[in-house]
């Protein structure tokens, strides 16, 4: 217990970090659920008229703890992450239930949350929807293997989960869909017990979850990646995924040795056609991911036979190969991100996996302990670059665009990054597009230091304003982030 | 009973399980191997440009006129010509239904729109018809402020020159692709008939012993082999499913390495039911193959 004390302690810090050391919230989409959040607690009722409404549960969240707590939106927000570290709890039960050591489950837990194939803390520092519902498709994960099973209080999470996000919702739905499968086959060797459980249930979760985006559609029409093609490529996907984890212990390891590393190639920006820069992949990242890949691929082979390993690995594999195969563009990116952090379920729980066979050898328990420390100190570079990076925002950028917006009616130009901001504090916006005399232009530290934020992906700030043409622009603000220009050389 | 029987026959020698995922992998390699390549000389045909026509300065030939257009600040290429259906169906490749202001799908916007007051948007067809606004040729008189230019339009056939261009050259490579997808079709079938008749072999002599334990449970023939029968079938229809979904993740992740390790660009179509032809009568002739054998071995035999 110890142990797990310590994980889920440095797991609450690194992923309040933005906020305890920035003193903002982590990525543009917190403005968002902010302002909703806030609009809720103003108007005391939840409109569902566009996207960010229509999965309520992080808006809900934020304006109920802002409510009770007393304290203002901006630090209730902070909820979320601290939500999303409980998660940490959720896979440490898991491992725990499946090698039936708690060694495993604090392996997983650590694993969870210094994953060296990329910075979660870019996922669970986030105030977003998908956030706000990974905690509760952990738990119903783990509850899926609860001795003492309610279908009552199932139902209340699946609720919960279908109102939190559609993808978090389609990832245990694949996952229970897969689980029944298994049983189905079970079944049909003469050796089910539990499939008309995890038919009951999938009937409930597959109900709530198809009548409640039935009403998501009719309200704000199909969103993406949601239509006929895309849907047939992923039953496709599935099948595929599923087969080649039925069918051996061999064929499942050549499939994750292909994938782990595509993944990490798809997360460093080298498969994907996006304007981001690229910088090399260094060798210690290349021996971080070895060194968490072997135990990871040990755990796999030792645990293959248990059904719930295969089914997240068919369910979480059907997802980021979805992401690969459907599109290597920015739209495939964002695909990508969101099935990511479900695939890090599945490879942490398998690494853990591992740490019990190793716990068992002599002076296995320091390995371990030696493997867990060892990913905690290298995720210190990733968290330190997402924390300068240009999802990060700091109380200073959020003061100083307060400030404007006061003094400021003219229209003016912003990326992404500071355009969320803008959206937040009202004021009057336009997409970063190649500049014309006259107009106002806002840019913000990371916007020099990484690049302008254009959705997912930034690209270097000279393809929109050549090297040069700033110091011909007319400095109307220069605070310690932001700087407002106006154009007149073009 | 029909439950005994594939238990048993999911369990024994040469048991249907292989016998469902040697119908799977042979049809993902079959799809794999047919569809990646047909899939990059597709696209590549959709993205040369059709050579069936020919820019001229002097006659003979259709004459077009163009010209630029100041709209909004921003110039558009306008075009017409006197016979304005047969000069859109050499630049388009069909004949379409032209208005008196046709805009091409690439300068679609507001702008333009309230510009001309009116006019259908074309789809895209990958050539200069889509930077450009077609009118009718009174109109672009009166509109056409500035001087315009003329030029003349002639088809291949007309010139009496076979140019060898790129999309010939597509062409050739997508009948050589099909070529040689008959061919590993036809080996295919070759290789997997015979392979499902050694399983088919293999099996009978499991069956065999499920035919003497149910003959002491004074089970009729037909029945078994009708349980037998309905059991290849779904292991034949699983297999092509399974195929299917072996295809869409090995074919597209192999694509994604060779994109990295070789910088090929990532291509790919995904099976499309149309491919379900070529691949049911694959596994239908697996399925007699399999199904001829055991009936031979246990009933003729």
């Amino acid at each position: 217990m110890k142990a797990l004390s310590i994980i889920m302690v440095l797991t609450v810090l690194m992923l309040l970090s933005p906020w305890l050391l920035n003193r903002a919230p982590y990525i543009g989409d917190s403005w968002v659920h902010l302002k909703k959040a806030e609009e809720i607690i103003k108007l005391g009722r939840f409109n569902s008229d566009e996207y960010n409404e229509m999965w309520p549960l992080i808006n809900l969240i934020i304006a109920f703890s802002s409510i009770i707590g007393g304290a203002n939106s901006l630090v209730s927000s902070q909820l979320i992450p601290l939500l999303v570290s409980l998660s940490v709890m959720n896979i440490y039960i898991l491992a725990n239930k499946i090698s039936e050591s708690p060694i495993s489950g604090v392996a997983a837990g650590t694993a969870l949350a210094f994953i060296p194939l990329y910075t979660f803390l870019t996922f669970g520092s986030a105030i977003m929807k998908e956030t706000a519902s990974f905690y509760l498709s952990t738990l119903i994960i783990a509850y899926l293997l609860s001795s003492k099973f309610s279908h009552i209080c199932f139902a209340l999470l699946s609720l919960g989960l279908i109102f939190g996000h559609h993808f978090g919702s389609l990832a245990v739905f694949l996952l229970m869909l897969t689980l029944f499968v298994e049983d189905f086959l079970e079944l049909l060797a003469g050796e089910s017990k539990q499939w008309f459980r995890t038919l009951a249930d999938i009937i409930l979760f597959g109900s709530f979850l198809f009548v409640w985006n039935l009403y998501v559609v009719s309200r704000i029409g199909w969103f993406s990646p949601v239509d006929l093609e895309s849907l047939s490529m992923f039953s496709l996907i599935w099948t595929g995924s599923y087969a080649i984890s039925r069918v051996g212990k061999i064929p499942s390891i050549m499939f994750q040795t292909l994938l782990i590393p595509l993944v990490f190639l798809a997360w460093r920006g080298h498969l994907h056609t996006i304007p981001t820069p690229v910088n090399p992949i260094s060798i210690w990242e290349i021996i971080n991911l070895l060194i968490f890949f072997i135990p990871t691929i040990i755990g796999l082979a030792m645990y293959w036979r248990k059904t719930l390993i295969r089914s997240l690995l068919a369910s979480t594999s059907t997802m980021i190969v979805f992401s690969l195969v459907w599109s290597l563009d920015y739209e495939g990116l964002v695909v990508f991100t969101k099935s990511l952090h479900y695939y890090g379920v599945f490879l942490a729980i398998v690494f853990s996996l591992s740490a019990c066979f190793i716990a068992k050898k002599r002076f296995g328990k320091v390995i371990v302990a030696m493997l867990l420390a060892f990913l905690v100190y290298a995720s210190i570079t990733g968290v330190s670059m997402a924390l300068q990076g240009p999802g990060a925002y700091h109380e200073a950028e959020y003061i100083e665009m307060s400030s404007l917006s006061k003094i400021s009616s003219e229209h003016i130009v912003m990326d992404t990054k500071l355009a969320y901001l803008a959206e937040y504090l009202n004021m009057s916006y336009s997409s970063i597009h190649r500049l014309k005399s006259g107009e106002y232009i806002l840019l913000t530290k990371s916007d020099f230091t990484h690049g302008i934020l254009l959705g997912y992906v930034w690209a270097d700030i000279s393809l929109y304003i050549p090297a040069g043409q700033i110091t011909f622009c007319d400095k109307v603000f220069d605070g310690g982030y932001l700087k407002l220009l106006r154009v007149n050389n073009v | 009973m029909f439950k005994y029987i594939m238990k048993l026959f999911f369990r024994g020698s040469g048991n249907l399980k292989r016998y469902l995922f040697m119908i799977a992998i042979f049809e993902a390699t079959l799809l794999t191997l047919s569809t990646v390549p047909s899939g990059y000389v597709e696209v590549v045909s959709k993205l040369t440009p059709k050579p069936n026509f020919v820019v001229s300065y002097n006659g003979p030939g259709i004459e077009i006129y163009f010209a630029y257009v100041d709209v909004g600040g921003e110039e558009v290429l306008a075009i017409s010509s006197k016979n304005l259906r047969e000069a859109t169906s050499f630049l388009i490749g069909n004949n379409i239904e032209l208005k008196d202001v046709s805009i091409g799908c690439k300068v679609n916007n507001p702008i333009i729109r309230k510009y001309f007051g009116r006019g259908n948007v074309l789809k895209c067809v990958e050539n200069l018809v889509d930077y450009s606004i077609i009118l009718d040729w009174t109109l672009f008189q009166q509109m056409v402020k500035t001087p315009y230019k003329k030029l003349y339009l002639k088809s291949l056939q007309e010139e009496g020159v076979s140019v060898p261009s790129a999309w010939t050259f597509t062409k050739d490579l997508l009948l050589l692709v099909n070529h040689h997808h008959r061919i590993i079709y036809i080996c295919f079938i070759l290789v997997l008939s015979v392979s499902c008749s050694i399983l088919g072999l293999k099996s009978a002599v499991d069956l065999r012993q499920v035919l003497i334990l149910t003959k002491e449970m004074h089970m009729s023939f037909q029945k078994i082999f009708l349980c037998i029968f309905i059991v290849s079938l779904l292991a034949t229809l699983a297999g092509m499913v399974v195929g299917y979904g072996l295809a869409s993740v090995i074919a597209p992740l192999v694509l994604i390495c060779l994109k990295y390790l070789l910088g090929i660009p990532y291509v790919y179509l995904i099976p499309v039911a149309t491919t379900i032809d070529d691949v049911i009568l694959l596994a239908f002739l697996s399925l007699g193959s399999y199904l001829s054998m055991v009936i031979w071995k246990t009933i003729v035999k």
